[in-house]
């Protein structure tokens, strides 16, 4: 399993972290329910989700915030804490989309000595329309001593 | 509207926006999971979203680390979640973003921001209060017509310390309906 993380002082604003793209399947967005217990029928029912307005079913957003927090850590390590995540959802994760999550540092500081890194993070399907965005803060461990 | 034709499943309540205002600043009292954090749960989560972190998959990592398998940050809220059925209940009780009374019949997430005070293991039993902070004015979106709903939720595990705070604002609208 990935354990690499990334070191505190190879931080840098305006670095982009590892995209993260995947296929969002009819599957996985029906994975959904069973995983999370959200059984909105927006998330199973194509039906519903048309008379709703959306062209397809679509991921609820803890789905949505799960992918955001896997491009953060596997990032910022299996030992990072995810403090924050503000989102604002713009459209639908739609079965049959393939989505992008890039990043980039906003900024790193110090607060009651936990290092934190600021980023900014973009979700966008296959056309290019952004889904959500996200500044996300995570708390990267002090470097272990050996 | 009566709760044979919500479609939702989660009987969401038809008012005015008056209504939903008088439930402004009142703290639900705490609700506890019907179950405690199960790594079985975890792993479907991650077998969703592809995520290999070893904090969610590998005990030895994980307890050396964090004390025992964590929950995924985007997990706090699914131990929450109503369940379906139960002895005690036939139909889903929603949490406090559902039970807001408003004129629109649909719902979509709009926005979230959320505090991770602590990490949350494999064994707590988490519970929530939850207060409604805003409803807006009525507004026009590309979906229709509808007002947004902004809710706090605190999470605590069973120590009663706080592990997360989740500031929501959902869209209920009448879809396709102009303002």
């Amino acid at each position: 399993m990935n354990a690499e993380r990334v070191e505190w002082d190879d931080v840098a604003e305006g670095a982009a972290i590892p995209t993260v793209i995947d296929e969002i399947t009819a599957r996985r967005v029906v994975q959904n329910p069973g995983a999370t217990g959200d059984y909105f029928p927006g998330h199973w029912d194509p039906d519903y989700a048309r008379r709703q307005g959306q062209r397809a079913i679509y991921a609820n957003s803890l789905h949505i915030f799960g992918l955001l927090d896997r491009a953060v850590t596997a990032w910022a390590g299996p030992r990072s804490f995810l403090v924050r995540r503000n989102v604002r959802l713009v459209s639908s994760m739609y079965a049959g989309d393939t989505v992008t999550v890039a990043g980039v540092v906003a900024g790193k500081r110090v607060e009651n000595d936990e290092q934190l890194v600021d980023l900014d993070l973009t979700m966008t399907n296959q056309d290019g329309a952004v889904i959500c965005t996200s500044r996300s803060t995570v708390r990267i461990p002090a470097a272990v001593q050996s | 509207m009566t709760e044979s034709e919500d479609e939702t499943g989660y009987a969401l309540p038809i008012g005015t926006v008056g209504d939903a205002r008088a439930m402004v600043g009142k703290r639900t009292p705490p609700r506890w999971a019907d179950a405690e954090v199960s790594w079985s749960r975890i792993q479907q989560f991650c077998a969703m979203t592809h995520d290999g972190n070893p904090s969610y998959w590998d005990p030895d990592f994980a307890a050396e680390a964090w004390g025992g398998i964590v929950s995924p940050p985007a997990m706090v809220e699914t131990w929450l979640m109503p369940l379906e059925w139960s002895p005690w209940s036939a139909t889903p009780q929603p949490r406090l973003p559902a039970r807001v009374p408003l004129p629109g019949p649909s719902m979509i997430n709009g926005s979230s921001d959320t505090t991770f005070r602590r990490p949350v293991r494999v064994g707590d039993r988490l519970s929530v209060e939850e207060e409604l902070l805003s409803v807006s004015d009525l507004k026009q979106t590309r979906l229709g017509a509808g007002h947004f709903v902004e809710t706090l939720s605190v999470f605590r595990n069973s120590d009663g310390d706080v592990v997360a705070e989740v500031r929501n604002t959902l869209f209920r609208f009448t879809p396709g309906a102009d303002g």
